[in-house]
């Protein structure tokens, strides 16, 4: 029973276009171009992020190529995890039930052994994105958090914005005993 | 590279960047580097507020070059003071830029206006850069490359601190 079922999945899915589509919609979506603009992207912010600290330009550019592959995978990653990591693990399993499935009754299928690549291939590569995850986490992070020393922009904005306030107040007896100061200027 | 070469590098750096990151400038040193930063980059104004145009940072003769360079370019250099300036080779140079015409315009802030007694110091490039030090005693102060909403607000300040002064 368990055969046919499977059989039947397997005919209707149209097998070899199945693995092919899976391929190609993985290679499509974690294509070169999307992942060069979101790594140079968290390139110019970790630069930023050295200078604003005073990291020399050789220590931010030291860290920015030990950064370089592990971000890119890291933002993979965290892309994947938002998209594509449910649709892959949701194709793994089907793929792995119906690949065992094919072992298992001894199918006619000619993509008995094939069936199981993309699986194994996506899994290899979710775990090697996890393993650089976990690299760039322990790693470049530390390094970031060594130099990481200046002021917050929220709070230099906040700092500015006290100053800005105190002036305006501590200005209102003076403007209000000259009336029209913007116009005096102007006449000068 | 020194440390000072650096730290001009990373400047120069984050301005190309267009960075809105905050970073450190309480040195004296570190202040001369962003000024000459300034008048180097400075397309429109520059405005500073300053207690006394400090000898440290303003003798600097490659910062006197590059102001005269961004005058030349007719950015505009309003600058307000607290004290007289101390800064006898720039003093002498605004003097000279004067003459020439060229947009400059130096003042020092009358006694008992809000200007002469707040501890706050700031200059801004451009409506775009600044530097700005919350209490000068404490030698704190931070600057930022690219961020226009504190730049208006520093630049209103400095409008209002204006206003206060004779003409």
């Amino acid at each position: 029973m368990i055969r046919e079922y499977l059989q039947s999945h397997w005919n209707t899915l149209g097998g070899e276009n199945f693995i092919a589509l899976c391929t190609g919609v993985n290679l499509a979506l974690l294509s070169w171009k999307q992942f060069q603009e979101r790594l140079r992207h968290a390139e110019i912010r970790l630069e930023e992020k050295l200078a604003s600290t005073g990291a020399s330009i050789a220590d931010a550019q030291r860290i920015v190529k030990l950064h370089r592959l592990s971000k890119w995978l890291h933002n993979q990653l965290r892309w994947c995890g938002k998209v594509l990591w449910p649709v892959i693990y949701l194709l793994a399993i089907v793929m792995t039930v119906f690949g065992f499935g094919m072992l298992y009754t001894k199918s006619s299928c000619p993509f008995d052994f094939l069936l199981l690549l993309p699986v194994l291939l996506l899994l290899a590569w979710s775990w090697f994105s996890l393993a650089v995850f976990a690299i760039w986490l322990g790693f470049v992070r530390k390094g970031i958090l060594v130099f990481s020393t200046a002021a917050d922009q929220k709070s230099a904005e906040t700092a500015i914005r006290d100053f800005a306030s105190s002036t305006e107040i501590r200005q209102i007896p003076k403007s209000s005993s000259r009336p029209a100061p913007k116009r005096k200027r102007n006449q000068n | 590279m020194n440390e000072l070469e650096a730290y001009r590098a990373n400047i120069e750096k984050l301005a190309d960047l267009e960075s809105k990151e905050v970073f450190g400038n309480g040195k004296a040193e570190h202040a001369m580097v962003i000024f000459e930063t300034f008048f180097k980059r400075a397309k429109e104004n520059i405005v500073i507020f300053c207690k006394d145009l400090s000898e440290k940072v303003f003798n600097s003769d490659n910062l006197i070059s590059l102001a005269e360079d961004a005058l030349r370019r007719k950015a505009r250099v309003t600058i307000l003071t607290q004290s007289d300036p101390k800064s006898d080779k720039f003093v002498a140079a605004c003097s000279r830029w004067k003459e020439e015409k060229l947009p400059i315009t130096m003042r020092v802030s009358k006694p008992g206006s809000s200007a002469s007694s707040t501890t706050a110091n700031f200059a801004v490039m451009d409506r775009k850069a600044y530097r700005f030090e919350p209490n000068r005693e404490e030698k704190t102060a931070f600057a930022c490359m690219n961020n226009e909403s504190a730049c208006a607000t520093l630049l209103g300040v400095f409008s209002r601190l204006e206003l206060e002064q004779p003409a």
